[in-house]
């Protein structure tokens, strides 16, 4: 499966599951991350991945990028 | 007629709450921390037409899962608290995911005033805040906190909600048919005991709500309920394939953008690659990223120590130079000379002399902040800190400790996990302060002029290095959270100065107000210790401050130490570290120079054991009284003090009997 650890920089993807706890997930939701969302890449390696997501950008950890399945 | 009017502020974080309240109040704000919880609580008063309005900061949230201490803290101060107005900050350049709290707000029964901010930022394309006042039922306000845009709109309407109250029927967000029939099945139960809350309560459960689920279980419907509930999830979920929580919170960000959608005309986004995605990669990415961060930081300290120097000059001029003397003009008795002079004089001057860094370092800070650098730098160095039980956000307030541990451990504050905070803000004490680099410099210019640079790189290094592994083993204490790294980007801007320097002011009265009768009174104890019994040379050997160097001089015995004046020299530089070498110049007074005095009392290697002995010993009064308020624990003070303590004399040992078989 396809996470968001294997997006190339730059790219936009559709997001199909989120792992995790229910709070976990529904914390992501309120900020705009589910299944469904489109969400683009800004910076892959090393670090914290960061993602555009409905125009605000955010900084993620590897553990939790590594928790969003995407097309 | 009502003359007081209470309003809380809601939103996500980096909304620009703050400078709402900013611009409202000026720096007419007290800092402090919401009970129980290590989680900033502000609060400022304005008046407007005659009313006294007092505005609440409530921490920046997304959503109102009561998923983080913010979220709780957030939520119970709206559902207990007496209000007035509750004042929901938009951020109107991203509409759709703040909307998404407001319809919480509604969902919970609450009629906000909808307040649009950064107006300003709103270019090519045009938001019908009309047309969103109507949709939601709502009064929207569009202000700029920056442009001063609005907020005598906004004043007046926080009156006119708090005199008449809002009217109408606000908006309900409804979900798709078989959530609504997964919510009313709970609701007809529910309305038994919680009739105006049912449906909040039914949809707060089905997402997880722990303390609400606690309620309702308590109550006397707890037992019919716990089954409805179980099955209703299953069946939903047997339906679904996923669980309902996750769905109404997903349906939720849909209809909130959606009305986003609606209001917001002729929107470009940026498609591809954007100015802001090249320069987020440059910062962030460690090869390009890091020199950048040490530029700037060089630059922060830099431009604090050139800036503060020439007025701390002034004030130290003045508190031991001018104010003494002419204190000495006068024909009062000696022991109130001395108790002014050493005692208030002295007390004073220590507690302004922080001040022209403390005041330089927060501008500079809160720029950083501000300007959107700060998040990106925490996501530069997350990895890294990692590694030792810390995280990105920990990088800044280390740093810092580099120029004041007290600045460093009050900028904790902008952090979100309360286990990190805790362990980075017990950590910065390890870090060397510029106050101690001014005890190396005297011991290296007596002892080692031709090492001068090896020598302080090594005392600055062992610091980094024990905060670090401190961090680390502290940390194997704390019960993992779920602390993965999550920050948000603000989008950069330029800040405004105006609200850099109120916030500012506010933040430098904060510490005179705390720390600094702290500061006053360890300072005075200081002169009662060095002046009793009466009559005795200041500080000498037979004043009580003398008595206790030469009670805890076997203490220092194995670290080479055998004359009691840097024992005392010790004591007193628990006021603020400088004033080690200080002491030192008073006690060694009658020597010709302060160099040749230390040249007598140490040896190469007992100087070099008692600077790491000053490098790692108690934090200084400010920094653990900034720690005390903080974390507000006592006991947590009280390890620090002590492990420092300990590890101070060890190391100093250590170093003692490694450079005697050296030199």
């Amino acid at each position: 499966m396809k996470t968001l650890l294997d997006v190339k920089e730059g790219e936009s993807v559709k997001v199909i599951e989120i792992k995790g706890s229910s709070c976990f997930c529904k914390r992501m939701t309120a900020v705009g991350l589910f299944p469904g969302s489109r969400i683009k890449v800004v910076k892959t390696v090393p670090g914290p991945i960061i993602v555009d997501v409905a125009g605000s950008r955010f900084a993620l950890g590897r553990g939790m990028a590594k928790r969003v399945l995407v097309e | 007629m009502k003359k007081d009017i209470v309003a809380a502020l809601v939103g996500n974080p980096n909304v620009g709450k703050t400078a709402i309240m900013n611009a409202l109040c000026g720096t007419k704000a007290k800092i402090g921390n919401w009970p129980g919880v290590t989680v900033e609580k502000k609060e400022g008063n304005f008046t407007f037409r005659g009313f006294s309005v007092k505005l609440i900061d409530l921490p920046g949230i997304y959503s109102l899962s009561s998923y983080t201490i913010e979220e709780r803290v957030t939520r119970n101060f709206l559902l207990k608290e007496k209000l007035d107005v509750v004042l929901d900050i938009v951020d109107v350049t991203l509409l759709g995911r703040n909307l998404y709290l407001t319809l919480e707000l509604l969902e919970m029964g609450m009629k906000p005033i909808i307040v649009l901010n950064k107006m300003d930022d709103v270019k090519g394309y045009n938001v019908n805040f009309k047309k969103l006042s109507t949709l939601l039922g709502l009064s929207v306000i569009p202000v700029s906190a920056y442009g001063g845009l609005g907020l005598s709109d906004l004043s007046e309407k926080i009156v006119e909600v708090a005199l008449g109250g809002m009217k109408g029927n606000v908006f309900q967000p409804v979900y798709s048919e078989t959530i609504e029939a997964a919510i009313d099945e709970l609701s007809v139960l529910l309305k038994e005991v919680f009739p105006e809350k049912s449906r909040w309560y039914a949809i707060k459960i089905f997402e997880g709500d722990a303390e609400i689920l606690d309620e309702v279980l308590g109550s006397s419907i707890g037992e019919r309920f716990g089954k409805i509930l179980e099955r209703v999830k299953r069946e939903f979920f047997e339906r679904k394939g996923e669980d309902i929580g996750a769905f109404i919170a997903r349906e939720r960000f849909v209809i909130a953008s959606d009305i986003a959608k609606e209001v917001i005309e002729a929107k470009k986004e940026c498609e591809n690659e954007c100015l802001e995605d090249k320069i987020d990669r440059f910062v962030t990415t460690p090869l390009t990223g890091i020199p950048i961060f040490f530029f700037i930081m060089g630059m922060v300290f830099k431009i604090t120590f050139t800036l503060s120097s020439p007025f701390i000059k002034v004030i130290e001029t003045v508190f031991r130079d001018y104010l003494p003397s002419l204190l000495y003009s006068f024909e009062i008795p000696g022991i109130l000379k001395s108790i002014i002079d050493k005692g208030v004089f002295a007390g004073v001057g220590s507690v302004l002399s922080f001040l022209p860094i403390l005041f330089i370092l927060y501008i500079i800070l809160s720029i950083l902040e501000d300007s959107g650098y700060m998040a990106r730098a925490a996501a530069l160095w997350d990895n890294f800190m990692r590694l030792f039980g810390l995280s990105g956000a920990s990088v800044i307030p280390l740093i810092l400790g580099f120029g004041c541990n007290v600045p460093a451990v009050y900028s904790t504050r902008a952090m979100r996990s309360p286990a990190q905070k805790l362990i980075t803000m017990l950590a910065i004490p390890w870090i060397s302060c510029s106050a101690r680099l001014a005890v190396y410099t005297v011991f290296i210019a007596a002892f080692f002029e031709n090492y001068r640079t090896v020598i302080v790189l090594i005392l600055y290094m062992t610091g980094i290095f024990i905060a670090l592994l401190f961090s680390k083993i502290l940390s194997s204490f704390f019960v993992k959270d779920d602390d993965e790294f999550f920050i948000e980007l603000p989008a950069y801007k330029i800040p405004s100065l105006k609200v850099v320097v109120n916030q500012t002011v506010i933040e430098v009265r904060d510490f005179i107000e705390k720390a600094g009768t702290i500061i006053f009174f360890a300072s005075v104890l200081i002169w009662v210790l060095a002046s009793f019994p009466f009559g005795v040379a200041y500080a000498g050997e037979h004043s009580v401050a003398g008595m206790i160097g030469n009670f805890l001089l076997p203490v220092f015995k194995p670290l080479g130490i055998t004359d009691w004046k840097p024992v005392v020299a010790l004591i007193f530089g628990g006021v603020a570290k400088e004033v080690v070498v200080g002491t030192m110049g008073t006690l060694y007074g009658d020597a010709e120079s302060l160099t040749v005095a230390l040249r007598g009392a140490f040896s190469p290697a007992s100087a070099i054991a008692y600077l790491f002995f000053v490098l790692l010993y108690v934090p200084c009064v400010a920094t653990v009284s900034a720690i005390y308020q903080e974390s507000g624990s006592k006991l947590w003070v009280i390890l620090i003090v002590v492990v420092e303590l300990v590890i101070a004399w060890m190391v100093s040992f250590f170093v003692y009997h490694f450079a005697t078989f050296i030199f």
